[in-house]
């Protein structure tokens, strides 16, 4: 650029060169000599400053007002001031008029000018001072104006408060919450962000999505909700993702027409993109756009400015980055604690059985003289002391996981020859069981390298998972070379895996909860332990199945050694030398005798052996061995029947009530807790008592078991002697309650009689006294005198209110008996109903009714057909004397329950006596005020009652009586 | 009005027999009332045996009111019997009790009672009850034609 010559020649220069014969001021050397004292003046000094002199105002400057007027040097020289500033005359004509008339110096502070010097309209602010100078004859002849430029101290000042804001806010719930916080904070600084838009990175790093705009509506042209990443249309931020560079664009009138200016009328052209870099590595988090006045170069100290807003903002978002990765970690964390405690929960009650039966057999061997234990005694011992150690050698197998000890010996090995054996040991137990084994392991090109212990481990936690959840059908192993390496395949035609669980089922502590396998036994742990046996050996396990067809588990183990480590790893072959398989076996024979899906019951002890007067237990139990152990403890006093888990027990039980149920808690299918509830839903078997036996011990499933209904609860391991106690106690108090159950019964058979020959034997007499009374009246009555009639009149009168007194009782006795049948019922139809009848009936009296549109409620229709009777009857009753009687019927909220009300400005009763107006017979009312027996609001209380529900009332005397109901259990 | 066809009232209870009586003369219906004591004596008058062997049994009451609890054998019995010979069978039968229990008024339908009335025990209420029944079972009424055994 080529600095014009007037650029660099010194003021004083211009000032002599010029011409000043052409401007209003004349010649130089015409001047008055007050004008050449304040050119000089001016001229020499170094603050910026101008002379406005004389009524045209002409200008005369120094060198340091260069600086100020930018372009419109040196055309200004000599110029008129209106001319020269024509963009701002208005605001300062006026000022300067005033310093001309009042000779008094003006004083401004920062005011800002939009001053067009750098060929655009540029903000900025001065400060300035206007000094009057008087002409020779006193009078004001110019203004002597000093003026320093404070533009960029105004905009720093700004912009800091700006930042200052934006830091205010460090913390925010998420990502899109904070580019909002942001954006409001921004939006208010329009001086230097005539807009801003930030945008956040999707996922997949292919687009980014508006997160929060300031002064721009979303949508629109040049804020569009999500923008491509690569392209060269629109914003095409590309270049700022990848370098992590500043891009700024001037051609934003081309891309996207007009944008807002902020506070100015011209469109803003230019914007900067800047990355919210994250810390770190990566894609940034996302963009900021952000709109450049249009009355502000982009300098070094905007771009400060931008630069760090964006910093700032991706501050924050790394905060929120932060707290949210935190708490994923924490959630992932309480899901692993979860896991941890169902699985110690699970683990201390596999425990606790066979300690159970080993304990109860040692006792009872001890308490007898040759303190010897044989025969099924001894077995059994010797299955639990097994299934102890084999759930002792898997709780040390995953303790060495979790510590990352588990080291295997990979040894050459024979791997079909291996599996042969292991699959064959399945062999009888299958056949017992009903089932075909298939096997299938032909011979291998050549060895592979495995931990022949973890091996054995893996195919026969396999076998014994497929065992368990198979009822019907094969069970197959197959080996196959698949080039690379060798496939073990385990399937069964068994009850399957939910598709659901399908991708959790190597989890650790994860169960498949309710299927129906042939235990519930089980820590959790057997699959996610074969994952671990597998990945030590290089290889991987998957699963596949279809629920109700079957289940595939696949091992493939890659060939040769170099995938193992060289110190694990040894040439000789190795003998296996583990007796692992006894304790899987022994275990698993154990499950046999469940039933297929637990349809048939298992075979009792000989019943019929039994007398047919002892009571009958039922023992529920998964495990055979406690099932026995426990039957035969009790079989010595009881009959006894057997259940494999709770749905086979409930069925039982249905068919033939037992005396008492003992259960385990734990079971498949249906568990304890399942089998309690649906025992005491069903009305024949809600009265057996029911002990539970758990092993989980502790105070909250005690709790659980008593709330649920059980009577009473026992903790593995227990002593024989208790456990007799406790069911020879629960057995006598079921007999008392049957036997007490039993009189109550009785008594209701005789008051119910009573009542019936009360209806019968009460009522004759009655009609006789009042029917030949009349018949007296009419026979004899112009015989007697008045008082003699009137006697006679009270006898009928008595007879009557007697009759209806009968009549009423009964009805309150029926409602105690009736059976309630819920159903649909509208209490506002059957109030409309009820009191069209009222009217009907009583056609001199004018109540006004005001019904809710309809008040649905599960009811029994008759019943509250009689309670919305008598609600209705007492309030079309106490209105009677009412100039404008009101009966109002509607339903309002108490404790989150709808309670209906019938409401009557009638004549109302004393609060005092509330507690006392739901009781038979009482009445609040003397009969020649309001004749009644005093029945019905009794019996409004009993169907209430029968409802689970409340009522209740409130009044004033002489004001009238709102009774509320509710007709269900309370919330 | 046929004044002739009596009206057959079994009911054990002079007092309350008197009273229907009266009742029946206050409301105006002519027919005359036979009282009977008790069921054995009204199945005897109805089949014509006993006390009654002679009888033309085909000259049947116009209407039958009969209380449940009779001595000897019940009202419920009575009506088996009306209902179990086909002479008889369509004799319109109005169970007259003082009883309104459900379990009353469900077996008297069972066993096919025409109607069922509570005697109220207002002697107005009585006497309005009768006159209805009246109307109803001796005028509007139409029974069933005489069978030819």
């Amino acid at each position: 650029m080529v600095m014009p010559a007037s650029a660099t020649v010194p003021m004083r220069e211009l000032v002599q060169q010029m011409d000043w014969s052409r401007t209003p001021l004349g010649a130089m050397a015409l001047w008055p000599q007050s004008l050449q004292t304040l050119a000089e003046l001016c001229l020499a000094s170094r603050f910026p400053s101008v002379i406005f002199w004389g009524d045209e105002r002409v200008q005369l400057y120094n060198d340091a007002y260069r600086v100020i007027l930018g372009a419109k040097h040196p055309a200004a020289l000599g110029q008129r001031a209106a001319d020269c500033w024509s963009e701002i005359w208005h605001l300062i004509r006026d000022m300067m008029a005033s310093v001309f008339d009042s000779g008094e110096a003006v004083w401004v502070e920062a005011s800002p000018f939009s001053v067009e010097r750098n060929g655009y309209l540029e903000e900025a602010y001065f400060t300035f001072s206007y000094t009057p100078a008087r002409a020779e004859g006193g009078a004001v002849g110019g203004i002597f104006e000093t003026v320093a430029e404070v533009t960029e101290q105004v905009i720093s000042h700004r912009r800091l408060a700006a930042l200052r804001e934006l830091g205010e806010q460090l913390a925010a719930p998420g990502f899109d919450e904070a580019c909002v916080q942001a954006a409001t904070v921004l939006s208010h600084h329009q001086h230097d962000l005539p807009f801003v838009l930030f945008y956040l990175l999707s996922e997949d790093g292919q687009t980014a999505r508006l997160a929060a705009q300031a002064n721009m509506v979303a949508g629109a042209a040049g804020a569009p909700l999500e923008i491509p990443l690569d392209g060269a249309d629109g914003w095409a931020p590309g270049v700022v993702l990848q370098g992590g560079q500043v891009l700024v664009r001037r051609d934003l009138f081309e891309r996207f027409g007009h944008l807002p200016g902020g506070p100015w009328p011209e469109s803003t052209t230019t914007a900067a993109i800047l990355p919210l870099v994250r810390a770190g590595a990566g894609l940034p988090y996302g963009l900021l756009i952000a709109g450049i006045s249009p009355r502000r170069a982009l300098d070094e100290s905007y771009m400060d400015f931008l630069r760090l807003t964006a910093q700032h903002l991706s501050r924050v978002l790394g905060n929120v980055d932060a707290y949210q990765h935190e708490r994923r970690r924490a959630e992932q964390l309480a899901v692993l604690d979860r896991a941890k405690t169902t699985f110690f929960n699970n683990v201390s009650h596999e425990f606790r059985t066979p300690l159970t039966l080993i304990l109860g057999h040692v006792e009872s061997a001890l308490s007898e003289p040759g303190g010897t234990l044989d025969g099924d005694h001894l077995q059994a011992t010797h299955r639990s002391a097994v299934r102890l150690l084999s759930l002792v050698n898997s709780l040390l197998d995953f303790a060495r996981i979790e510590s990352g000890r588990l080291q295997g010996r990979f040894a050459p090995t024979d791997l079909a020859s291996l599996t042969t054996g292991l699959a064959g040991s399945f062999q009888s137990l299958l056949e017992q069981a009903g089932l075909r084994l298939v096997v299938d392991c032909p011979a291998l090109p050549e060895p592979l390298y495995v931990d022949a212990a973890l091996w054995e481990k893996i195919v026969l936690n396999l076998l014994s998972n497929a065992f368990k959840f198979t009822w019907q059908g094969e069970i197959g192993v197959r080996l196959r070379w698949l080039g690379q390496g060798a496939e073990l395949a385990v399937w069964d035609t068994g009850c399957g895996i939910p598709a659901a669980e399908l991708p959790r089922m190597f989890e650790r502590f994860h169960r498949v909860e309710g299927t129906r396998g042939r235990s519930f036994e089980g820590s959790g742990i057997g699959l996610s332990l074969v994952q671990e046996f597998v990945a030590l050996h290089g290889g991987r396990v998957t699963v596949d199945s279809v629920e109700g067809q079957g289940s595939r588990f696949k091992v493939f183990l890659p060939s040769g050694r170099a995938h193992l480590a060289a110190t694990q790893c040894q040439d000789e072959p190795l003998i296996a030398a583990s007796d692992g398989k006894q304790a899987y076996l022994l275990h698993a024979a154990t499950w046999l005798g469940q039933p297929a899906g637990g349809q048939a019951a298992v075979a009792a002890l000989p019943t019929e052996a039994a007398p047919s007067h002892m009571a009958r237990i039922l023992v529920v139990d998964d495990n055979l061995d406690m099932r026995n152990y426990l039957s035969g403890i009790l079989s010595a006093h009881w009959q006894i029947s057997l259940a494999v888990d709770g749905e086979d027990a409930l069925t039982q039980a249905l068919a033939a009530p037992p005396d008492m149920v003992v259960s385990d808690v734990m079971m498949p299918r249906l568990d304890g807790v399942g089998l309690l509830r649906a025992l005491r839903r069903a009305s024949a078997t809600a009265q057996i008592p029911v002990l539970l036996l758990s092993a989980r011990a502790g105070e909250e499933p005690m709790l659980e078991g008593i709330d649920t209904g059980a009577d009473d609860y026992m903790v593995k391991p227990f002593s024989t002697r208790e456990l007799l106690a406790r069911v020879r106690t629960h057995l006598g108090m079921a007999q008392r309650r049957r036997q007490w159950a039993r009189e109550l019964e009785g008594v209701n058979a005789e008051l119910e009689s009573f009542s019936y020959s009360v209806s019968h034997d009460l009522r004759a007499p009655l009609r006789s006294i009042d029917g030949f009374s009349r018949a007296l009246l009419s026979h004899a009555g112009d015989k007697l005198d008045a008082q003699e009639q009137h006697y006679l009149a009270r006898v009928r009168t008595a007879a009557q209110q007697m009759g209806q007194l009968i009549d009423d009782l009964l009805n309150l006795a029926r409602i105690t008996r009736q059976h309630v049948h819920r159903e649909q019922v509208d209490l506002a139809a059957v109030a409309t109903r009820l009191l069209a009848l009222l009217a009907e009936r009583d056609p001199t009296r004018q109540v006004a009714t005001t019904l809710a549109g309809s008040l649905p409620v599960q009811a029994d229709a008759r019943l509250v057909g009689i309670l919305m009777e008598n609600l209705l009857g007492n309030a079309w009753k106490f209105t009677a004397r009412q100039q404008a009687a009101l009966i109002e019927v509607g339903s309002t909220l108490r404790d989150g329950r709808a309670a209906f009300y019938v409401r009557d400005n009638g004549a109302g009763f004393d609060m005092r006596y509330a507690s006392k107006l739901f009781s038979p017979f009482h009445r609040l009312h003397d009969d020649s005020e309001f004749s009644g027996t005093g029945i019905g609001l009794s019996i409004v209380q009993r169907i209430v009652t029968r409802h689970e529900g409340r009522v209740w009332a409130e009044a004033t005397p002489g004001q009238g009586a709102c009774f509320y109901f509710t007709l269900e259990a309370a919330a | 009005m046929s004044n002739e066809q009596i009206i057959l009232l079994v009911e054990d209870s002079d007092a309350d027999a008197e009273l229907t009586a009266m009742a029946f003369q206050e409301a105006r219906i002519g027919n005359p009332i036979l009282r009977m004591r008790n069921g054995l004596a009204a199945l005897d008058y109805l089949f014509a045996q006993g006390a009654h062997a002679g009888r033309d049994v085909t000259d049947i009451p116009a209407v039958v009111l009969l209380d449940l609890n009779l001595p000897l054998m019940s009202g419920l019995e009575v009506l088996r019997a009306i209902r179990g010979d086909t002479r008889i069978r369509h004799l319109p039968v109005i169970v007259l009790t003082s009883s309104n229990e459900d379990k009353d008024r469900l077996e008297a339908y069972d066993h096919f009672a025409n109607s069922y009335v509570q005697k109220p025990v207002d002697y107005d209420q009585f006497v309005q009850a009768s006159r209805q029944l009246g109307l109803y079972w001796l005028v509007l009424n139409r029974p069933a034609p005489r069978r030819d055994v």
